[in-house]
């Protein structure tokens, strides 16, 4: 690199003069919508309170675009291969970043920087979906030279990454249209559900807003309507119907000729009718590997599949191509895609169970005090006096009863020697699986009220989500947290 | 503990134990830093408060004047003694290879990060806390934004030869 580039950056250099313009521009553009709490004393008939107001408004923000710019400094420090930041008036922030963990140098231009011939430095690091450093306006030589510095950085993270050995599994399937019929018909009934329970009431609000005579009508003809069994059990059946053929439209456009290629080190995914999409697939960038199951599916031997990568593509916006899904496929395809990402079987297992108090606070909060709540709603309100709601009470009671038996008898913890393992769910049961070695960090915490029953919660986080595990043995989870901590601490191995 | 806990093929039991290392408090100054912007807050709140009586004649229209006032103050000296009680519980250690800190009032919470998946450091100074020597030191890892801790009330020396062993420790 050059050396001169070198020597300028070493010290610390400030934001391009004409920068604090541009920062002025930026917070006014910001705080654009607040100056219409400026107009209301101009609304009242004072108009000069109005202007004085506006006035040092901006004279404020000047002031402040001004201090953000003249506290704000940057360095690289080569020796110590750390990019660093000194910003701040009041609080003061000194912040640096290894080279190493820059992913990404985005220099941006919009209309204010073109302007002044000003350009914006963004840069980003692993994980987060915020932009660490975000240098707002430099001068075009300067962007010239964290053009080059970039470059240098990008080659020294390029060596950085260490290649993992080449699992030698033949991994390639398709999933084809009866797996995806049968996907359909078996998932997703809650989410479409509720999709079409909000989607019914916004149209519904949508025709009242415009003052669409229709709407009144349909309410007028469900006021009238006479609530006979045959009645209910009808529209029942119809949303039991809308749901599974809205549920098996949308899977098979979605997920249409489902192809995984390998292609060297990676799987190559393509699918979808009308766009086809494709995913990349890497074995190394896997955080969490989760396997969803309801009882239906069980009972037809699929499962689908939600494969959680680190993104090293722009973070700024959520990368959903990270994420790669795998509807219906069978466990031996199952089989097949967990040894091509981990090359290994998950081994010995140890298996720890919540506490009977999971249930117990489960059943308190989402079945008992609703219920009793419905229940006060019926001895008191006339409107809801008659028999069938006390019915509605009781089903209500059953159902969630039953729910939250069934959330506390399917959590599960599992420990083996290189991944932790937990599973969860009532009716679709999700079993998320991470190796320890790609744990980012660990939360433990224990409720004062549960010190003596020896409970607690672990919450563990990987770059790809968390796991978290509530009213536990918390001698187990501790322990369990020691041998993690010295897997993460001893490994050698890249993360991403 | 149930007999699975006895496996040590998957489980060692013999490992470092976090619970066991003994562990720093804040530095006693850094509640005055806490006091100060309590009262700050207290103040402004309290100012809005008596401009809304002032201004919108409130304490014509309202009862029990004399409980609410009762009631207000208590919030706030039940606050000071709850702020010095999460103060206390407060504790941070650098081990060798992870910074562990505890914190929680109602949850007794400890937060561990390896040093070897620390994304980047920052030191922060408030207004206060600057005028008492102290600093804050915050650790960003890709696990997200929950687990991106700070530990606050550090001397600023020793946050400053902190911040430098940790980031010769962060994964190259």
């Amino acid at each position: 690199m050059d050396p001169l580039i070198i020597q300028k950056f070493a010290v610390f250099q400030k934001q391009s003069a004409i920068g604090s313009v541009v920062l002025f521009f930026q917070s006014l553009r910001k705080n654009s919508f607040n100056f219409i709490y400026l107009l209301f004393p101009a609304i009242k008939g004072n108009v000069k309170i109005s202007i004085f107001l506006f006035l040092g408004f901006i004279i404020l923000i000047a002031l402040f675009a001004y201090i953000k710019y003249y506290y704000f400094k940057y360095r690289f420090d080569f020796e110590k291969s750390a990019f660093i930041v000194h910003k701040g008036f009041l609080e003061k922030t000194n912040l640096s970043i290894p080279f190493e963990k820059i992913q990404q140098i985005n220099i941006n231009q919009n209309l204010i920087h073109k302007l002044f011939n000003l350009y914006e430095i963004q840069m980003d690091t692993a994980g987060s979906s915020s932009t660490e450093v975000d240098i707002k306006a430099v001068s075009k030589s300067a962007a010239n030279d964290f053009k080059v510095i970039a470059e240098e950085i990008k080659k020294l993270s390029l060596s950085a990454t260490h290649s993992e050995p080449l699992s030698k599994t033949e991994a390639s399937f398709e999933i084809n249209l009866k797996t995806l019929i049968k996907t359909g018909l078996t998932t997703r009934y809650f989410e479409t559900l509720s999709l079409i329970v909000g989607g019914l009431f916004l149209g519904l609000q949508l025709l009242d807003d415009y003052e669409l005579s229709f709407a009144s009508d349909l309410t007028d003809i469900a006021k009238k309507a006479d609530y006979s069994y045959g009645l209910i059990t009808c529209l029942v059946l119809g949303v039991i119907a809308t749901v599974l053929l809205t549920n098996l439209i949308t899977t098979v456009i979605k997920f249409y000729k489902y192809k995984a290629r390998r292609s060297s080190k990676n799987l190559e995914i393509k699918y979808g009718l009308i766009k086809t999409k494709s995913v990349l697939l890497s074995p190394q960038k896997v955080q969490q590997f989760k396997t969803t199951q309801n009882w239906f599916q069980k009972l037809l031997n699929i499962l689908d599949i939600k494969i959680n990568q680190a993104s090293s593509e722009v973070s700024s916006t959520i990368d959903v191509r990270s994420n790669v899904k795998v509807p219906g496929c069978t466990l031996a395809q199952k089989q097949v895609l967990f040894d091509f990402i981990y090359g290994k079987a998950v081994g010995e297992e140890i298996i720890l169970k919540p506490n009977l108090r999971k249930f117990i606070i489960n059943f308190m909060f989402f079945s008992l005090l609703p219920s009793t709540g419905l229940l006060l709603v019926h001895l008191n309100i006339d409107f809801f006096k008659g028999h069938y709601w006390r019915l509605l009470v009781l089903s209500f009671l059953i159902v969630t009863l039953y729910a939250a038996w069934r959330f506390y008898k399917n959590s599960a913890l599992f420990i083996s020697k290189n991944f932790i393992r937990s599973q969860s769910g009532f009716w679709d049961v999700t079993t998320t699986h991470v190796e320890h070695y790609k744990i980012q960090s660990a939360i433990i915490s224990q409720p004062i009220w549960y010190k003596n029953s020896d409970l607690g919660d672990l919450l563990i986080f990987t770059a790809g989500g968390q796991i978290r595990v509530r009213t536990y043995n918390y001698t187990a989870l501790k322990l369990i947290l020691n041998n993690v901590l010295y897997n993460v601490e001893t490994s050698k191995r890249k993360w991403m | 503990m149930g007999t699975a806990f006895e496996n040590n093929k998957i489980l060692a039991q013999d490992l470092p134990n976090y619970e066991a290392v003994a562990t720093t408090v804040l530095d006693k100054k850094h509640y005055w830093v806490v006091l100060i912007s309590t009262f700050i807050v207290f103040s402004i709140i309290s100012l809005g408060l008596m401009l809304c009586f002032y201004f919108f004649n409130f304490s014509k229209s309202m009862p029990y004047k004399q409980a609410a006032a009762i009631a207000y103050f208590s919030f706030w000296g039940l606050y000071v003694v709850y702020s010095w009680i999460a103060f206390k519980r407060k504790s941070y250690c650098y081990r060798t290879h992870d910074v562990i800190y505890n914190f929680g009032v109602f949850h007794k919470t400890t937060v561990l990060i390896p040093f070897n998946r620390i994304q980047h450091i920052a030191l922060h100074q408030g207004l206060f806390s600057r005028k008492f020597g102290l600093a804050s030191l915050q650790f960003y890892t890709a696990g997200g934004s929950t687990t991106d801790i700070s530990i606050p009330g550090m001397p600023l020396e020793i946050a400053k030869s902190f911040k430098e062993i940790i980031s010769d420790k962060i994964e190259k």
